[in-house]
């Protein structure tokens, strides 16, 4: 029934934005390694000189310009199998791709998020053992992968100065259900109770998970992600400086450096006010920290914009050159017999006030652009609704944030300090975010692959070819279940 | 509303899109949409509550935020380049999944569409969510899914072997059903703590079996609810700057915040769209 032990495990976690995939270790004692997970951009892009790039041939790609994307895997679930075929080959498998791997001899665990459709879900199985052909598969729910990191040791005070992966630094959890036996290693085993945030591309996802499995009734999801911040920021900067809407590289990278969560609802009261161009002309306010010039790239010179310190001046050194600020540097005169002076300041300036803050500020305040949706802290409320009180304090006091967009500064103590505030007092809050949050459910996969001593769980290659694609899709609900705590490879 | 229905007779003419249309009198909705006086918009929905939207605002929104959920502004057809194909010869299932352009909304609604044929499980799969009492629904569906798996592997040429997990799968939610609300207090009044509080009070066995066992929402069900009505007031900000949009633009409503973005607002946004 169960696979050959012989086989080596591929991890794959398709996400919207990149892919993440790489061989979970074969030694059993070593924790995975983050450099061992291959983070690939998961799109196809074209460029203004038509030029098309596939996911990691965009890390040699210089110019971003007016770049265009397409992207096979849609609001989390991978929907476009034939671009992302195309992806798989040039960076998983054969001989040329950067993983090397060998199909018929890989066990391969592909992370895919809750309430997906049953059709994808099929369409994912067909194509895994009929186009590429592995020897072994499981298709396993990421929330559930994510649950097998070395989650108690995120809340000890110590887990930030060291590495996350020191198994010496488990801790046994105390407010969880009495229902566990002595175990010998409990890093091998799944998080016992577990809040997880997964906030990611295209959507925020919050899932109970109880002894390692999900409670599937529970599972919530606001359909805001990075995706979705990007647009409003690209959005923002097109409305009051330069047209950016058709630069969506360009602005996620203006997100990633500049963006931030305020604290609190109050704290970004406080931030608008200090940020308004009338409190900074009056004096009031002058919007320290917040307020800074963003340096945009013009892919000649320079390849990557960057911030730097607001500098109130610019504009009007700007209009002395005859440099309209926020122009094109279309001029002819700019790029012929143009000053020293001159060639220097010809460069695109944008100042960010509350573009930096409003944009993430959307995932715990949906309604500010009109969706009337809960935001994150309530959201959470919204879960614990739905399930029996005796099970709140462990859930919250073991909430975890995964996903690239809580790598937002701020977004986890806005989290804490929001759920904090909603919580019945008696209940402990505790917030916490892997080390790598953007990896962590590839390296809970990895994880989860090491604590398989007792063979591969999956299904094998002749066990889809014998019963076919209903059977499977059957058995992947079942492997879901026998995931939990009861121990891995129980067959 | 009265109910009209139409009887086939060969002597109505079948145009296509014409349809019965209740008359319900003024409509201020229609008067939003199709202003006859572009000065006046704002007045004549006046009547609107301040919560209450128009409908064109509504639409305003649902395209602002189908805006931002697209991948690139502009339309965009990126073909996958050719090659390293190696002329592998591709099963019929393959064949099929790779050419179909359809994309996620289609899979969505077609899963809605098989489960509301099935018995309207997908409207009681957000029940299902707060009461055990729906547990039983879910349930069906998956026994029906299994009858549907196997009357299909059966038209193979191998019988499907049965494996022992799915066989108790559907009976697992029944001890919660039969359990109800007396399950609940049942634990209490076996184990009295006085110095336990009411939240930390032990969750039995059946408990957790049945909330492990209870089958995933569909993708629509599992959305974020809205916010209470009886919440705080919803944020406005001015369209220009994002400062608070502490003013309404007199012509269309729009919320600015000071006499510098009015200006801008006027120039270049005013009853522009």
């Amino acid at each position: 029934m169960a696979p050959a032990k012989s086989l080596t495990t591929l991890v794959i976690d398709p996400g919207a934005y990149t892919l993440k995939a790489g061989f979970a270790p074969s030694d059993p004692t070593t924790p995975p390694n983050p450099t061992d997970c291959h983070v690939i951009p998961n799109c196809i892009a074209r460029g203004r000189d038509k030029r098309v790039y596939i996911g990691s041939q965009l890390e040699k790609c210089t110019d971003f310009g007016e770049m265009a994307f397409r992207r096979p895997v849609e609001k989390g679930y991978i929907v476009n199998w034939e671009a992302e075929r195309a992806i798989w080959e040039r960076e998983l498998l054969g001989e040329r791709a950067g993983l090397k791997c060998d199909p018929h001899t890989t066990h391969l665990i592909l992370a895919e998020p809750s309430n997906s459709p049953a059709a994808l879900q099929t369409n994912n199985d067909q194509i895994i053992f009929e186009e590429f052909e592995f020897a072994s598969y499981h298709r396993a729910l990421s929330p559930q992968l994510a649950a097998w990191n070395d989650i108690p040791s995120l809340f000890t005070p110590t887990s930030t100065s060291t590495a996350a992966s020191d198994p010496t630094t488990t801790t046994e959890m105390d407010t969880t259900p009495d229902v566990s036996t002595p175990q010998p290693n409990l890093s091998s085993l799944p998080a016992e109770i577990l809040l997880l945030i997964d906030t990611s591309h295209s959507s925020t996802t919050i899932t109970p998970l109880l002894r390692g499995q999900p409670i599937h009734s529970s599972v919530r999801r606001l359909p805001l992600g990075g995706k979705h911040l990007s647009a409003y920021l690209a959005e923002l900067i097109s409305l009051r400086h330069i047209s950016l809407i058709d630069e969506p590289h360009l602005v996620s990278q203006i997100k990633h450096d500049v963006s931030f969560v305020s604290g609190s609802a109050a704290a970004f009261a406080a931030n608008l006010d200090a940020s308004w161009h009338f409190s900074r002309k009056t004096g009031k306010g002058k919007g320290e920290g917040i307020v800074v010039d963003y340096v945009l790239p013009d892919y000649e010179r320079l390849h990557r914009g960057f911030t730097r310190p607001h500098d109130g001046s610019h504009a009007a050194r700007m209009a002395k050159l005859g440099l309209g600020s926020g122009t094109q540097t279309t001029d002819p005169s700019a790029t012929g017999a143009a000053t020293v002076e001159k060639e220097n300041a010809a460069e695109d300036v944008i100042t960010l006030t509350n573009e930096r803050f409003s944009p993430a500020e959307l995932l715990f305040n949906p309604p500010d652009i009109g969706l009337q949706a809960l935001g994150i802290p309530a959201l959470v409320f919204a879960v614990l609704d739905t399930l029996p009180r005796s099970l709140w304090p462990g859930l919250l006091a073991n909430i975890v944030v995964v996903g690239g967009n809580s790598l937002i500064p701020g977004l986890v103590e806005r989290v804490e300090s929001e759920v904090r505030m909603l919580a019945p007092a008696e209940m402990a809050v505790r917030v916490a975010r892997p080390l790598r949050p953007d990896i962590a459910v590839w390296e809970g996969g990895a994880r989860f692959a090491q604590a398989q001593v007792k063979g591969k769980v999956g299904v094998s290659r002749e066990e889809y070819l014998e019963h076919g694609a209903l059977w499977t899709a059957r058995r992947m609900r079942e492997l879901g279940r026998e995931m939990g705590g009861k121990g891995a490879g129980a067959e | 509303m009265p109910h009209i229905e139409e009887l086939p007779t060969s002597s109505k003419a079948a145009a296509p899109g014409w349809s019965y249309v209740v008359d319900t009198g003024y409509d201020p909705s229609k008067l939003a949409i199709n202003p006859s006086n572009r000065k006046r918009v704002r007045i004549a929905t006046s009547g609107l509550s301040g919560t209450d939207l128009t409908l064109r605002q509504q639409t305003a929104i649902q395209r602002h935020l189908a805006e931002l959920d697209k991948d690139n502004h502009k339309d965009v057809q990126i073909p996958v380049p050719k090659g390293s194909d190696g002329g592998k010869k591709q099963t019929t299932n393959v064949k099929r999944i790779l050419q179909s352009g359809k994309d996620f909304a289609y899979y969505v609604e077609e899963e809605e569409a098989l489960l509301a044929q099935k018995g309207g499980a997908s409207s009681s799969a957000v029940e299902s969510a707060d009461t055990p009492r729906a547990a039983s629904k879910p349930a069906k569906t998956q026994a029906s899914r299994r009858k549907s798996a196997l009357a299909n592997s059966s038209a193979a040429s191998t019988p499907a072997p049965s494996t022992p997990a799915d066989s108790t799968g559907p009976s697992i939610p029944l001890p919660a059903n039969a359990k109800g609300p007396a399950g609940g207090q049942q634990p209490v009044a076996i184990k009295p703590s006085p110095l336990a509080p009411a939240p930390t009070q032990r969750i039995t066995e059946e408990e957790i079996e049945a909330l492990l066992s209870a089958p995933p929402l569909t993708y629509n069900a599992a959305r974020s609810p809205a916010p209470p009505p009886f919440g705080p007031p919803q944020r406005v900000f001015c369209e220009i700057c994002g400062y608070w949009g502490r003013a309404k633009c007199m012509k269309c409503g729009a919320r600015i915040c000071s006499v510098t973005c009015k200006d801008t607002h006027e120039e270049s946004r005013c009853l522009k769209f």
